[in-house]
């Protein structure tokens, strides 16, 4: 009995308790349905737990096996930090009573964790979908205008994303007759083009520059607690495909140097805060491609730890942006100030948040964005490696100061009086805040559950005074720059970016395109009325009852022409003859 | 969502003479960041592990991030000038309802 569950969970993915958990929800009310969230996530945890590395759950779809799970070390640094995140995360909702949200959650992280185990393409691809149509709901949960035709166009390049990477994978199935999620080879449009389609696939849901904007146009527009969902799997689990596909693929490197540095110059004129975080995670990402485009071990360890560290304060920051959204209705920087008052717990954390994202000594970024960074040097990436410290300049910016300075101080009080956020929201928070601090000061268990051996020492001097030169230096231009008043001022605006082409260029140019063929079928139809009733008029000239046609004529007179024409007949045949 | 519970005094982080100190300690603070560069050009007791000379110059990464700082924010003028369009430009409503 007991070998047949344990054969049973074996052939359920990772990830799939979650699933199967969120159909429980619409079953149960109050506590215990707020108990089962929080549950599932460790459930799903022990399940994962519990596999050994290997391949299972193998499936015979038509000619094809299919592989649902794949547990190495690769695919578990994802397993574990989807499971915290999913568990934070329903901690952080626990006073959600939207049974919607409750369920995509459930079923969007459980289809993320499944994402990263599986073996094959087909069931990447299942997964890849499943993500999508179950986020999706997290954005519409808002219930604004603005929500659902954000969630429209999200879920159109989602999906749109999903139908490539299937495009892709037939391709390659055709040519290679291997559904493996390996190593994909190079990129040719012409030699290799099904592995090519899944990069852009891959890239779609990573974010890469003008493939992005889903991400700062989506995420600020879900509900306080679907953000901190959405933060922590879509994009992560492409850096995984990545990773598992393309590691070492060179183009990665610029497209990633190019995402880690463009939107910080977004970010640093973004009034929603919430949009702010949405361009730093694409910062953020940015760094974890370089490392797999570099490819050396230290790389992918880099790219790996990072995503994990990335995960929890990336969350944590959403959090605290969610608070005060939860609280104050708003978490645009015009309208707050002086929130640390009401707050002070709250401000505390996204602080922490702050300085790990910062990459602070004693902080989790600073323990795994090193490790890229002394790759891409030791890889010689020159142009890569400058464009990352300036980044990490930037990420100061606007994680760093922006986000705790406008969230929670500003330069006015707002006036704005509210309750500190719930007891849920604060653990979630101190949970994370915590890891936060424990990954950034002992961070050899992290190192030891990355996919290749760690050879690498965070704290040296060298790395500590480097890093604390460039950020209080950083810090000290913020300083100035405020005291001489040269902060750029925050401002109730919407700042174009590359959505523009499809939110209004590519209407406007369908509009402007729609307005000529109109044009073209009005000018036919003008015509042609024009042609019938002019045939009409000579027709009824001829035909009409003054017309040729329609006289009568004589009897007599027709008899008269008839002798006429037998006159002319006979005298031709007397004068041919 | 009133001001019942405002201080009556000012709290110590927003009073000027604070961020004046707050101020001064960080200079103090880049004063003494700047300390180790100094000792490594006279290879008295800090040795700075680089891959790229730049790296090596004097002052390097305090200049850096106090340089790259400064161009972010004078970017972020110039860009916003470039980008930046009225609150409903795309006519969707406020996103501020959730």
């Amino acid at each position: 009995m007991a070998t047949g569950t344990a054969t049973m969970l074996e052939h359920l993915p990772p990830g799939s308790l979650l699933v199967l958990g969120a159909l429980v929800v619409p079953l149960l009310r109050g506590v215990p349905r707020q108990a089962w969230l929080l549950v599932v996530p460790i459930l799903s945890f022990a399940h994962l737990l519990s596999l050994a590395h290997g391949s299972y759950g193998h499936i015979l779809l038509f000619d094809v096996t299919l592989t649902m799970t794949r547990i190495d070390k690769l695919s578990l640094v994802w397993g574990y930090i989807f499971h915290i995140a999913a568990f934070l995360s329903a901690l952080y909702a626990a006073h959600v009573k939207d049974g919607m949200q409750q369920v995509a959650a459930l079923i969007y992280a459980g289809s993320a964790i499944a994402g990263a185990f599986a073996g094959d393409l087909i069931t990447l691809f299942v997964c890849w979908e499943l993500t999508a149509v179950s986020s999706v709901f997290l954005i519409w949960a808002s219930r604004t205008e603005s929500s659902y035709r954000a969630g429209m166009r999200y879920l159109v390049i989602q999906v749109g994303s999903g139908v490539l990477l299937l495009s892709g994978v037939l391709i390659h199935y055709a040519k290679t007759g291997s559904l493996a999620f390996e190593h994909l080879g190079p990129l040719s449009f012409i030699d290799n083009l099904g592995p090519t389609l899944i990069f852009i696939a891959f890239g779609m849901k990573c974010a890469f520059p003008f493939l992005h904007n889903w991400l700062q146009d989506a995420y600020p527009e879900a509900t306080a607690t679907g953000t901190v969902f959405l933060s922590a799997f879509t994009t992560k689990l492409a850096v995984y495909a990545l990773a598992r596909g393309f590691a070492g693929t060179e183009i990665l490197v610029p497209i990633g140097a190019a995402m880690t540095a463009f939107p910080v110059f977004y970010a640093v004129i973004e009034n929603d805060l919430r949009r702010v975080l949405a361009y730093s995670l694409n910062n953020q990402l940015g760094f974890m491609v370089v490392g797999i485009g570099i490819g050396s071990e230290m790389a992918l360890n880099g790219a790996a730890s990072h995503a994990f560290a990335h995960i929890i304060y990336k969350a944590l920051l959403f959090m605290s942006m969610g608070a005060i959204l939860h609280r104050v209705g708003t978490v645009k920087a015009t309208e707050l100030g002086m929130l640390y008052r009401s707050m002070p717990i709250t401000t505390f954390f996204c602080i922490i948040g702050a300085l790990s994202i910062s990459a602070f000594p004693l902080f989790s970024g600073f323990v795994t964005k090193s490790m890229t960074l002394t790759a891409a040097a030791e890889g010689h990436y020159d142009i890569a490696f400058f464009v990352l410290i300036f980044a990490s300049a930037g990420v100061l910016h606007h994680s760093g100061i922006k986000i705790p300075f406008y969230g929670f101080f500003g330069h006015h009080d707002s006036g704005i009086r509210v309750k500190e956020a719930p007891w849920n929201m604060l653990l979630a928070m101190g949970i994370s805040a915590f890891l936060c601090v424990a990954i950034g000061v002992y961070p050899q268990p992290l190192y030891d559950i990355l996919p290749y051996p760690v050879d690498f020492e965070p704290y040296t001097a060298s790395h500590v005074v480097t890093q604390l030169q460039l950020l209080v230096f950083a810090l000290l231009a913020f300083v100035v720059l405020a005291l001489k008043h040269l902060e750029t001022p925050e401002l109730r605006c919407t700042n174009v970016d590359f959505d523009v082409l499809y939110r209004r260029l590519l209407p406007a140019v369908l509009r402007g395109v729609g307005s000529v063929v109109a044009a073209i079928r009005d000018g036919v139809i003008d015509t042609g009325k024009s042609l019938v009733g002019l045939f009409i008029a000579v027709i009824h000239l001829t035909h009409g009852p003054s017309g040729v046609a329609a006289r009568t004529v004589l009897t007599s007179t027709a008899v008269a022409i008839v002798i006429v024409l037998l006159f002319v007949h006979l005298l031709f045949n007397y004068l041919t003859f | 969502m009133a001001n019942q519970d405002t201080p009556t005094t000012t709290p110590w982080i927003e009073r000027a003479s604070s961020v004046r100190l707050l101020c001064r300690l960080l200079f103090v603070i880049s004063a003494c960041l700047f300390l180790p560069d100094v000792l490594a050009v006279l290879h008295i007791g800090y040795h700075k592990h680089v891959h790229y000379s730049a790296e090596s110059w004097l002052g390097f990464y305090a200049f850096f991030g106090f340089v790259a700082y400064s161009l972010i924010v004078g970017v972020g003028w110039v860009w916003r000038s470039v980008v930046m369009r009225g609150e409903d430009f795309y006519g969707d409503g406020d996103s501020d309802d959730a």
